[in-house]
């Protein structure tokens, strides 16, 4: 009969060599992680690390206890990325030995954010170089902005028609609607919805299909929010055909997809805002603007329209004057005469011949004479 | 609006048609702040396209 060792004999055996190994070991990894589980009511999270090398593949069970949670929650709101599977992550594990179920796990202690955020920028300045390089359309701009078919479109100076893509039942639909619809100044706005998720694998595509369905003819603008929730997942934003899609869009699109660190690259295609309710308010502001032009454009008018009138009566007043002063009464008031020959005023003393009647019209009498001489009045003298 | 505005401010306009041109604003400006307020049925109902 052989000795027989009971599994938990092994179990602890393993266990101290595992502990007398690596006891306050720590170890920097660069990893995919998969099958990622978070248990949220109790912090926890289990995964896999795979590495592939020339050996081939390497995996090894991970967890991150409550006690370093944080760092998954740092990691996700410092890169606007879900912690999860099928990404590559740098973090420092240590090596413990589980021995209830006899598994070895690298458990997470830190994760290495900045390597995160860099890895990411990597991606997102390729996904913009590619969009640069495949369009004649996009243009990087001196100040680090591109230039787009779309965010080059002239804004409409009213927007009343407007086709929302969000997702259902969100804060950002909310929002939105909560401050157009019920604006102070009682504008009118036509919303149509176009609702898909906006966060996870699927949702840049969800989001694309959407943006196909609307007639771009029917809409003064496109609005695409995303608002409440957490700020991370963004990913589907930086989705490169969502992307080239939206910066060819002939409506005007304005984004409000809710996060603050980051700017993702469909806003860089798009008008960027920050949030849904901002979308909303930049709308009405837009409207509301127009129509205090409108009042001024009314003020100017009618203060022209005064303008003229006024203009116009010291006009009359003046041309009444000079013919007051131009009347044959007023020249006879002072002291002219008025000579007619055969009741016709003579302007040329040429066509008078000696010898003619001339009636000489003053003001309160009339001479008529007869002309018995005529000289010329060469020194233009007048008295 | 802004080209009525601009041929009365510029003396473009006879006294004798300032009348007609103030109905015209008139209108110009109830169309504006009409619309403003109500979405035209037939508007609403091809964007439901």
């Amino acid at each position: 009969m052989p000795q027989i060792t009971k599994l938990s004999e092994i179990a602890n055996e393993i266990d101290r060599l595992i502990h007398d190994g690596f006891a306050g070991k720590t170890f920097w990894i660069t990893a995919e992680i998969s099958s990622v589980k978070k248990i949220a009511s109790k912090r926890w999270c289990f995964l896999d690390f795979t590495q592939t090398d020339e050996n081939g593949e390497t995996r090894i069970n991970g967890v991150c206890w409550a006690r370093h949670y944080d760092t998954i929650e740092l990691f996700e709101s410092a890169t606007g990325k879900e912690f999860k599977s099928d990404i590559q992550i740098t973090c420092k594990v240590s090596v413990s030995f589980y021995k209830a179920r006899t598994n070895i796990n690298l458990e997470i202690l830190e994760i290495d954010v900045a390597h995160a955020i860099g890895q990411l920028e990597i991606e997102r300045q390729k996904t913009l170089k590619r969009l640069v390089d495949e369009t004649d359309t996009i243009k990087l701009r001196p100040d680090g902005r591109y230039h787009t078919p779309n965010n080059y479109l002239e804004l409409p100076k009213v927007i009343q028609r407007i086709a929302l893509v969000t997702a259902p039942n969100s804060d950002g639909l909310r929002d939105f609607k909560n401050v157009t619809l019920k604006n102070k100044y009682g504008y009118a706005f036509s919303i149509h919805e176009y609702l898909s998720t906006v966060q996870g694998n699927s949702a840049s595509k969800l989001i694309l299909e959407n943006l196909k369905l609307i007639n771009p003819k029917n809409y003064d603008v496109v609005v695409i929010a995303r608002g409440g929730g957490s700020d991370t997942d963004f990913a589907a934003f930086n989705d490169f055909e969502l992307a080239k899609f939206v910066a060819s869009f002939p409506t005007p699109v304005l984004t409000g997809i809710g996060h603050d660190r980051n700017t993702s690259i469909v806003d860089l295609m798009a008008r960027q805002m920050r949030t849904p309710t901002e979308v909303a308010n930049f709308i009405v502001d837009r409207n509301m603007e127009f129509e205090a032009e409108i009042q001024q454009l009314k003020d100017r008018f009618f203060d022209a329209i005064e303008d003229l009138i006024e203009d116009s009566r010291n006009t009359l007043q003046y041309l009444k004057q000079r013919v007051k002063n131009l009347s044959p009464s007023t020249i006879l008031n002072k002291g002219f005469a008025i000579i007619t020959c055969n009741n016709k005023i003579i302007t040329d003393p040429k066509k008078i011949a000696l010898n003619s009647e001339l009636d000489i019209i003053l003001k309160d009498e009339i001479i008529q004479s007869t002309v018995t001489k005529k000289i010329k009045n060469e020194k233009q003298s007048y008295i | 609006m802004t080209k009525l505005v601009e041929q009365i401010e510029d003396n473009k306009i006879q006294v004798d048609t300032l009348s007609e041109k103030v109905k015209e604003a008139n209108e110009l400006i109830k169309f504006c702040e009409t619309k403003l307020r109500k979405i035209e049925k037939e508007v609403d109902a091809a964007s439901t396209d």
